[in-house]
């Protein structure tokens, strides 16, 4: 093969190389967790950006974390995320711990077997000595708590101790 | 209506790719402005990467509670974790910096992509996937495969060709992101919309949107309450960041809609932040390089970009 021809056909690859990139990285980052197969996590460089793609409704349910008890003594409930109880570096942990206190919840009512793993991961980073909190399941509408702060209703899920 | 005649139309305005290249690589001032835009991607990286190093050292963003490293930074698991740290924003720095001063040079482009890949995966190891420097990720491993034509008197009609197949290979990936992103509300909202839930077509899907995540971040923004409270101001714009999201791919090959989605893209940001407080900024600079920049802009006018646009691009062949 001469080298003009060497060159042509390398060149030639590197122009497939574009729509075959576009191909596998939907395949790999895309595709599965849109037609609903494998975790719908996003995988590790292969993130698939998929943000923001459910619409909340009138209705809304989320779950929370209140402390209910500090050192075997009953307080007033204060939200886990607003306490001094969990370790906060900044404030792109919030977002992280309501998710997790979030995935806690839903595994309570589901009543997965990931309830012990969301616990875990969030009683690793509460600091202060051991801490009673209760899972909320709390259903409202988004525009009615943005305003008001209300909520249509609460109903405690589980409570736990912290070892 | 004549489906053939109207695939014709639609290729019209889609660039036939490798032909087109051929004929940009003839412009000395695509080439030449192609150049330009990489050196200035090493330096904004430059800029990053001190700002992260000065970050780690006043106000780390995370500590070593939730540090769990990803596999491509294993080394991390040996060390202590100001170690880690150290390691981390040196190989960032460095990188970057031979990066800046050699970007001319095919080993300090890798060295610059090496030091960002791995404060890249040491970022990501915190619980939550990082995705602002992630954007340049796969730019600057395409920037690796570049020709060095910028230290050439005279270049060939070949290497200009793969110099550009490069360029457009990372304008491709910022294009599929986009388009991901807007896919993927499509989808789901259509899912939504069959099932018979909130989707993206009720007016009021912004304001739900805001209204569900200020709060959850505990943060606050300029516009979001207005458009909370009067949610059909927030519609248009919802449905106009779906439509532009989503053709954000076929606007890379188009050339006549580079400069006004690179407006776009920007807008979305600035958006985002004053009514989500979704603050987003790094990703500002690639798009100005890559879209308001673009080296296949040719002046186009009002009535070619406008024409060029998916569907709506419908709306100006009629009224010809």
């Amino acid at each position: 093969m001469s080298d003009d021809a060497h060159a042509d056909r390398g060149y030639r690859i590197l122009v497939a190389s574009v729509p075959v990139f576009i191909v596998t990285y939907f395949l790999l980052a895309g595709f599965q967790p849109l037609f609903g197969f494998g975790s719908g996590a996003e995988k590790y460089l292969l993130y698939h950006w998929y943000v923001f793609t459910y619409v909340p409704s009138h209705e809304e349910v989320t779950y929370d974390a209140f402390v209910i008890e500090r050192a075997g003594k009953p307080i007033a409930p204060v939200p886990l995320t607003d306490s001094d109880d969990l370790l906060f570096d900044e404030w792109r942990n919030r977002p992280y711990y309501t998710e997790r206190i979030r995935r806690l919840g839903d595994a309570i009512v589901r009543q997965s077997e990931r309830v012990e793993s969301d616990r875990a991961a969030i009683e690793h980073h509460v600091t202060h000595g051991p801490i009673t909190y209760e899972v909320r399941e709390i259903r409202y509408d988004p525009i009615r708590k943005f305003f008001a702060g209300d909520i249509l209703s609460a109903r405690t899920v589980a409570t736990f101790e912290t070892h | 209506m004549d489906i053939r005649k109207f695939v014709q139309w639609v290729n019209s305005k889609t660039i036939n790719y490798p032909q087109a290249i051929e004929e940009y690589a003839r412009d000395t001032r695509a080439v030449e402005r192609a150049m330009s835009v990489v050196p200035y991607l090493f330096f904004f990286l430059l800029f990053t990467a001190f700002s992260a190093t000065a970050q780690w050292f006043s106000r780390p963003p995370f500590s070593s509670a939730l540090f769990d490293p990803r596999i491509t930074i294993f080394w991390a698991g040996y060390v202590s974790f100001d170690t880690a740290v150290h390691i981390a924003c040196g190989l960032f720095l460095v990188g970057s910096c031979m990066g800046s001063l050699f970007f001319n040079r095919r080993w300090a482009r890798a060295l610059a992509f090496f030091g960002l890949f791995q404060y890249h995966a040491f970022m990501s190891s915190f619980g939550a996937p990082e995705h602002n420097l992630l954007v340049f990720v796969y730019p600057l491993l395409f920037c690796i495969f570049l020709p060095d034509i910028w230290r050439k008197k005279e270049t060939t009609q070949l290497e200009r060709k793969k110099f550009l197949v490069g360029f457009i290979g990372i304008q491709v990936y910022i294009g599929l992101i986009y388009s991901l992103a807007g896919l993927s509300k499509l989808v789901r909202g259509t899912q939504a919309l069959v099932h018979g839930t909130a989707n993206f077509l009720a007016p009021d899907a912004f304001a739900l949107h805001i209204a569900n995540w200020l709060p959850s971040t505990g943060g606050d923004s300029l516009f979001g309450p207005f458009i909370v409270a009067h949610p059909y101001v927030g519609w248009p714009l919802f449905l106009g960041m779906l439509y532009f999201q989503f053709f954000t791919l076929v606007a890379v090959f188009r050339p006549a809609l580079h400069w006004m989605w690179g407006v776009f893209l920007i807008s979305f940001y600035i958006l985002n932040y004053f009514t989500m407080n979704i603050f987003y900024v790094d990703t500002f600079f690639l798009i100005a390089a890559l879209f308001l920049n673009s080296p296949f802009e040719k002046g186009f006018t009002w009535r070619e970009r406008c024409g060029a646009m998916p569907l709506i691009g419908l709306l100006f062949r009629r009224t010809r």
